[in-house]
């Protein structure tokens, strides 16, 4: 007897997350690593390595990062490296798949992504997933937090920001405004800073996107942020402090403005309700005092409540999950 | 007279003594096959004892070559799958279980009856037709 196995997948700039219904939960870079020469290809022994591995081992590799601002990039490489990483990340998360087994598919793309880009993503994996969905990322953390009322969702990620206004129905476009301030965004603004104050510092994306990761924040007050660096191979300490909460205060200034709009924009008489339910998901979730800073920005309108998701990681994948697993097979059949 | 009744005395004595040990030894015999005969009936359920012993003994130890058998198979499974995993590429990534969920328990469908889920699957379906049929 066939099982169907159904997945949710975020397809995210910088990382991927997936999640099934085996109960497997998986999340990894999203890039592949061609070996760079036949040296290379000889000490790996793989035509190429996928995510954290390929991080690893950069030096040796070309690194392919398919997906900018959330989408495909509109490359042959990027598309076939696509399917390469969707291919990997479900084989690594259903094992146990036989032939005859299926499986249903639901995909994250950044609220505005284009339809060539959608047709592009159910191109790719039409050979090795046999139902596909794409559906809008933010709409996929709103279906896992269960929030279909008055709520103002806010997916910060690596490539885009996106974010969606949700009031008991489906989205419309106006409900949605992807923004490119995200993650990566931060990364550039985060480095020019650095190499502004401390010109002969040694830097690489790697490195400035783990001190955002461990030390970016928004919120007023922080302890003394000092990291090591190198200037020509010699170690030591710089403050980075002020430069941290400058950069950071950059991302969320965009962002602050598109959930004063959307709440502008809406409904009057429920626009209180949305400021009050600002719910905040995504990697960039994660910078400390970004609740605060969001309702502060909201304070000449009235105020507003912001929180964040428990599971920013794997929330989007979760939601999606939950799509294929609560959708009638009628409406599958129709696909 | 007296002769007469010495002999008969000394035969009578003769006879006793001579029939007197076969008695005592018949009676004897007697009481030791007796005995013997009792002794061993006191071992017959000692022996039925042993023999329930040693058909609960073997059962057990069938039942445990069965349970060791299932455990070795299960055991190769397992190496099985996780040889499966490994292949054909070995990224690095970061696994999590949820922990409510076996690994190799698929979760069945639960389609939902909400009404105001369902309107929104259908917009869903219905885009995703629509994008199918643009060229």
């Amino acid at each position: 007897m066939s099982n169907i196995f159904y997945v949710g997948i975020d397809l995210g700039t910088s990382r991927s997350s997936i999640a099934t219904s085996t109960g497997k939960r998986m999340s990894t870079r999203t890039c592949v690593g061609y070996p760079k020469d036949v040296i290379s290809r000889k000490r790996f022994g793989k035509d190429y390595l996928f995510g954290d591995e390929a991080v690893d081992n950069r030096l040796a590799l070309d690194m392919i990062w398919p997906l900018a601002d959330g989408v495909i990039c509109e490359e042959e490489k990027a598309l076939s490296t696509t399917g390469l990483i969707l291919k990997h990340l479900i084989a690594q998360a259903i094992p146990e798949k036989q032939e005859t087994d299926k499986i249903y598919v639901a995909i994250g793309v950044p609220a505005q992504a284009s339809i060539r880009n959608k047709k592009a993503i159910i191109e790719i994996a039409r050979d090795f997933i046999d139902k596909i969905l794409i559906v809008s990322e933010p709409f996929t953390v709103a279906y896992s937090i269960d929030r279909f009322d008055e709520c103002l969702i806010v997916d910060i990620g690596a490539g885009t920001t996106d974010l969606c206004r949700m009031h008991g129905s489906m989205p419309e476009p106006e409900d949605q405004i992807t923004l490119k301030a995200a993650g990566n965004f931060l990364d550039d603004v985060l480095t020019k800073a650095i190499l502004e104050k401390f010109p002969d510092v040694q830097l690489t994306p790697q490195i400035v996107r783990r001190i955002k990761e461990k030390h970016g924040y928004v919120s007023d007050t922080s302890d003394l942020v000092k990291v090591t660096l190198t200037k020509r191979g010699i170690p030591a300490e710089y403050d980075l402090t002020t430069i941290l909460r400058e950069c950071s205060l950059k991302l969320t200034k965009p962002i602050s403005k598109a959930i004063q709009e959307l709440v502008g924009t809406f409904d009057p008489e429920f626009q209180e309700r949305l400021r009050n339910n600002v719910i905040i998901a995504g990697g960039g979730s994660r910078l400390k005092g970004l609740e605060a800073a969001v309702e502060k920005s909201l304070l000449e309108y009235g105020g507003g409540d912001a929180i964040c998701v428990q599971d920013a990681e794997y929330c989007g994948s979760e939601g999606a999950l939950k799509m294929c697993v609560e959708m009638p097979d009628e409406y599958w059949e129709k696909i | 007279m007296i002769e007469h009744g010495l002999v008969k005395m000394s035969g009578t004595k003769v006879l006793g003594s001579a029939f007197l040990p076969s008695f005592a030894v018949v009676v004897v015999g007697g009481i030791i096959a007796w005995k013997f005969w009792e002794s061993k009936n006191r071992q017959k359920p000692a022996t039925g004892a042993d023999s329930r012993y040693k058909e609960t003994l073997a059962t057990l130890q069938t039942k445990i070559e069965t349970l060791t058998t299932e455990l070795r198979e299960l055991s190769s499974h397992l190496t099985q799958f996780q040889e499966k995993r490994l292949e054909p590429q070995n990224a690095k990534t970061s696994v999590k279980d949820i922990p409510s969920v076996g690994t190799f328990i698929n979760r069945a469908s639960q389609p939902t009856k909400e009404p105001a889920k369902l309107a929104m699957f259908k917009r869903i379906i219905d885009d995703n037709v629509k994008l199918r049929k643009i060229a």
